[in-house]
């Protein structure tokens, strides 16, 4: 749709040549007289108001006022979409609607319960003993807030989330602290630094600095819970004469007893070498998965032994999966 | 609290410093003189009604030219003038009660 283009010059009421300080004083006296909130409910002030903001946004400083010149702002906004004479800029209700719009903006929350102080003398009012409900006139230093909560997070191994550890973060503020990683921290957990996060206002308590601790995924080992499983190969010797083998834990190796006749998929417990359970603070266990691996290259003595054990005592192992 | 403000959109410190393109330095400023009571002081989170003011004190300032001693009593006129525009909307039964005239007029 065509839309006609307004002249921002003719809208703030001055010449191509003004200064920009003409323009400025031009647009703070029309400001002064269209703003919506010192006109509340006029449909006529506000539309005003929203061109002559416009107006200034294309000629209010020498920068933008060039490009408009050039001809380039109008291009760049008409492609943008906001249509010259329609100020976009402005995000969010007028200060008026969001007290007397209702329900859509607000509760006037600001002007309500106004009535209660309005015989008193107008400096009194302002200046003097406002009442807590509505106490927003300057002099005061009253509110005091509590500073911001500052959030971060941090990837950590598994082996430091189960044991603990100590690691270095740089805040928000510059500021560098070591942190305590506390044994057995689980996945999600927040660690809470009291006072590290954003200033104070008015004399409040700074707040305080959060952080989510994620545990990276482990090569060797898989999470089920608080346990830990951990795949580990063996010979087919091994597994079945059964042997000694060392172990990998969070905590250094291990020896473990495979028990002769052992097969893929054979669980074996090490207790007490897993995750922190969250709910009753104790360690889970580290599950070793027996997995039987052939030798890399099968040789004609294995071939040939295999083949001999084959013709007495032939087995199928997929008995127990049919159906 | 009001069952209703549960669906209200309220914002952080940070993010209406973002959406209003003002200094936290600013913004710590309308607290610390009591411009802008925060929807949820415990937690310091504002409402739409909360940003309208802000946006409104910052034009006040930059627009207008006001200085940090007339914002509260302009703020405190406009306050008053809201709620005198709504006492004698209810009084008179018209929800239409504007300024519409005086700003044509003019």
């Amino acid at each position: 749709m065509a839309t006609k283009r307004m002249d921002p010059y003719s809208e703030l009421g001055v010449s191509k040549s003004a200064t920009q300080e003409e323009i400025k004083v031009a647009y703070r006296k029309l400001a002064k007289k269209y703003h919506p909130d010192l006109n509340p409910g006029s449909k006529e002030a506000e539309m005003k108001f929203k061109n002559i903001s416009q107006a200034y946004d294309w000629i209010g400083t020498p920068e933008n006022r060039a490009k408009f010149d050039r001809g380039e702002f109008y291009e760049d906004t008409a492609q943008a979409g906001a249509g010259p004479g329609f100020g976009q800029h402005r995000r969010g209700p007028y200060y008026y609607q969001t007290q007397e719009g209702g329900p859509k903006y607000g509760e006037g929350r600001y002007t309500q319960n106004f009535g209660e102080g309005i015989d008193e003398g107008f400096f009194e009012s302002i200046f003097g003993k406002f009442s807590e409900g509505r106490a927003h006139a300057g002099g005061r230093r009253s509110q005091q807030f509590s500073g911001e909560d500052h959030h971060y997070q941090m990837e950590v191994d598994l082996k430091d989330a189960v044991l603990g550890s100590e690691k270095e973060i740089t805040l928000a503020t510059g500021k560098r602290m070591n942190m305590k990683i506390p044994a057995g921290i689980f996945d999600g957990a927040k660690l809470r630094f009291s006072g590290q996060g954003g200033p104070g206002i008015g004399g409040g308590p700074a707040g305080d600095a959060y952080v989510e601790i994620h545990i990276r995924p482990d090569r060797r080992f898989k999470r089920v819970e608080s346990d830990l499983v951990f795949e580990l190969p063996i010979s087919i010797t091994e597994a079945v004469f059964g042997a000694e083998v060392r172990v990998p834990t969070m905590e250094g190796e291990v020896l473990l007893k495979i028990p002769p006749h052992s097969n893929t998929g054979t669980r074996l417990k090490i207790r007490g070498k897993g995750m922190v359970n969250k709910t009753t603070r104790k360690r889970g266990d580290e599950i070793v998965e027996l997995k039987v691996l052939l030798p890399k290259k099968i040789d004609a003595e294995l071939e040939e032994a295999l083949k001999k054990w084959q013709s007495k005592h032939s087995y199928n192992p997929r008995d127990q999966v049919a159906a | 609290m009001n069952p209703e403000q549960n669906h209200k959109a309220h914002y952080y410190f940070t993010e209406v410093c973002k959406q209003l393109g003002i200094k936290r330095d600013f913004l710590m400023h309308c607290l610390q003189e009591d411009w802008v009571k925060p929807a949820l002081p415990e937690t310091l989170e504002f409402d739409e009604e909360d940003l309208a003011r802000i946006h409104f004190i910052v034009e006040l300032r930059e627009d207008f030219g006001v200085n940090d001693e007339a914002v509260p009593i302009i703020l405190h006129l406009v306050d008053e003038l809201y709620y005198l525009r709504e006492e004698v909307a209810s009084l008179t039964g018209s929800s239409d009660f504007s300024f519409s005239k005086r700003v044509s007029k003019s």
